[in-house]
């Protein structure tokens, strides 16, 4: 009974994929988004955000983590039809990171390190979990599907590919929107892709196979 | 039926007791861990909240290793593994074929008070670290996979770990779950009011918030029959987790998000709504919380299932809490027996739900364990005995 549920040789395809460093963005290969000089984090992201996105006043009151998972999924998704292709629940996400939400984690301390000044913040305090930045993407594209949050000292292909085939092979998925969302103090970098089983994909688009040589070529590039 | 995925040792650390036995035996007395904490270094006012004792955690602790070389959160992981593993022996954590899972939410956040300065090297706060001294500890040379995903964490790392078995990646699982009371948190929960005045009440009336809890739990799965001990046998069915895509923190009004994991659930373990004999609720006694899974559990044809919470007895224990109340729910499956809703008096929830009210005799093939969390994550899985 329960091998109904399972399909083989399902291809999965890397239809799209975003990066983010501290100076630029890459969509797929083009650089779409350059900054002059070296600035704070927050201040890039928000003017690459007004620069490369439709408005959405809630992105400013987001910490720096979500920020950049967010910006990263409205590029990536920005020409997707994800929500009419399919049904809310076969589109997820999988993210790996490796300081979890350690900048937002240090504000949260420093408004109760004191006693004498001491103002915890539920607007900050709710930022202190990882999963909070699929949620913030959830909500934006209404998507219902699986959503998980890996920790992981350095970018894990083997894990990432692992954990993101399982949930298409056992047919909980049919998209997936898969990467690396992490901050520490000034260093920060996304990588993020578009999974998409085959039978949906467009085949106009470009596209490679979903295996761990292709995710480690693209993250490197 | 091929490649079986089975629970072969459980162990819970909480207030109530360092094994499942212990943590049982209290609860069939109705005997809760949460009480008055008046610790100035975790809150400045007086609260309710469920603690490990520090004295019996040190002393365990120092019968396997140096305590001064690991925090409080490795700790208790480390200690909850090795009961766990007491159970059995068969399970050779040294293996290539097994691996660790670790699943937090805050892991050693405590690291960045001011008092914590220096006691540790900097890379000590990040959870990939406490993972792989955890690992290390039990000679296991394969890298640990950490979930951090909420309050849904130790029921998705149960998943998780039951889908990397079945998809043939290790034969062999340790999972386990942990998280301390820190100042950081207690202090977050009550910015967000969330705290309740008294020890908590899951689904009732007069319920005004939930009780934090230090705990750890382990779970070992293994796809070998020949690693199962004398205990009977629990199978681990598919488990599945549901984003909301309402708000990052509070749960959905409908409960869409935890409705659509546990049909999920049901449907890929190939098990239907009158089959499952008995469901172990998140309930954690936030107003909004009881109210969505009361909803979620009606539209899901589950109305007269029983149902409990075991938040009243050890509070919410966040990264742990997955895996402590399956650890204790298989324990009652095995024993046919539904344990309390402590804390539960007057019905109060909008939609019709079964809540086990006393200690109750039941013999049970099936068992539902749910969760949700802030992000709008909802994740449920299905034991079976077999």
């Amino acid at each position: 009974m329960l091998q109904l549920f399972f399909r083989n040789n399902n291809n999965m395809l890397i239809t799209k994929t975003v990066q983010i460093y501290p100076d630029h963005i890459l969509e797929n290969d083009d650089v779409i988004f350059r900054a002059e000089e070296p600035v704070d984090p927050n201040d890039f992201l928000k003017t690459a955000f007004r620069q490369l996105c439709p408005p959405y006043p809630k992105f400013f009151k987001m910490d720096k983590l979500s920020k950049l998972a967010f910006l990263g999924s409205e590029i990536l998704l920005r020409d997707a039809i994800l929500p009419t292709k399919y049904n809310k629940d076969e589109t997820g996400l999988v993210f790996l990171n490796a300081s979890s939400t350690i900048e937002i984690d240090k504000d949260h301390q420093n408004t109760i390190n004191s006693r004498e000044n001491y103002f915890p913040s539920p607007s900050v305090f709710v930022y202190t979990l990882p999963n909070i930045m699929l949620g913030e993407i959830c909500i934006k594209n209404q998507i219902f599907g699986e959503n998980a949050v890996y920790i992981s000292e350095k970018f894990d292909t083997g894990l990432l590919y692992q954990q993101v085939k399982i949930l298409f092979d056992t047919c909980r998925l049919k998209a997936c929107i898969t990467g690396w969302s992490e901050i520490n103090g000034d260093n920060y970098e996304v990588f993020l892709m578009l999974v998409e089983s085959d039978q949906a994909v467009d085949n106009s688009k470009e596209k490679c196979n979903f295996d761990p040589e292709n995710i480690e070529k693209l993250y490197k590039r | 039926m091929m490649n079986n995925i089975y629970s072969c040792g459980e162990n819970a650390i909480t207030s109530l007791g360092f094994t499942v036995e212990e943590n049982t035996e209290q609860i069939k007395k109705d005997i809760t861990g949460v009480g008055l904490v008046q610790d100035k270094s975790l809150f400045p006012e007086d609260f309710y909240a469920s603690l490990i004792s520090t004295q019996r955690l040190e002393n365990e602790f120092s019968a396997l290793a140096n305590p001064d070389e690991y925090t409080r959160f490795e700790k208790l992981l480390i200690l909850s593994a090795q009961n766990a593993l007491k159970q059995n022996p068969r399970i050779d954590t040294s293996s290539n074929k097994t691996v660790f899972v670790i699943s937090t939410t805050k892991g050693n956040i405590d690291l960045l008070e001011e008092k914590q300065k220096g006691r540790f090297e900097p890379d000590r706060i990040f959870m990939w670290k406490s993972a792989q001294l955890v690992a290390q500890f039990f000679g296991n040379k394969n890298k640990p996979v950490v979930v951090s995903n909420a309050c849904i964490s130790g029921v998705l790392a149960i998943s998780a770990a039951r889908e990397m078995l079945k998809a043939g990646y290790y034969d062999n699982a340790v999972v386990i779950g942990g998280d301390i009371a820190s100042e950081f948190v207690v202090s977050g929960f009550q910015s967000f009011k969330s705290l309740s005045f008294g020890p908590c009440k899951p689904f009732d009336l007069n319920r005004d918030g939930l009780n934090l809890g230090e705990g750890a739990g382990t779970v070992i799965l293994t796809n070998k029959l020949e690693n199962l001990n004398d205990h009977t046998p629990v199978l681990v069915l598919a488990g599945a987790c549901n984003n909301d895509a309402n708000h990052i923190s509070g749960p959905s009004r409908t409960g869409e998000g935890l409705f659509l994991a546990v049909t999920r659930t049901m449907k890929q373990s190939g098990i239907q709504a009158h089959e499952i004999d008995f469901i172990s609720a998140h309930g954690t006694a936030t107003s909004f919380n009881d109210e969505m899974e009361s909803k979620a559990f009606s539209s899901a044809g589950l109305s007269n299932v029983p149902l409990n919470s075991l938040k009243g007895f050890f509070g919410h224990t966040l990264g742990a809490a997955g895996i402590i109340e399956s650890a204790i729910s298989i324990q009652g499956m095995r024993q046919d027996i539904l344990f309390n809703t402590l804390g539960y008096k007057d019905y109060g929830v909008p939609e019709k739900i079964t809540i086990v009210n006393k200690l109750t005799h039941k013999v049970q093939k099936n068992i539902l364990k749910t969760a949700s969390g802030f992000g709008g994550c909802n994740a449920a899985i299905i034991f079976s005995k077999q």
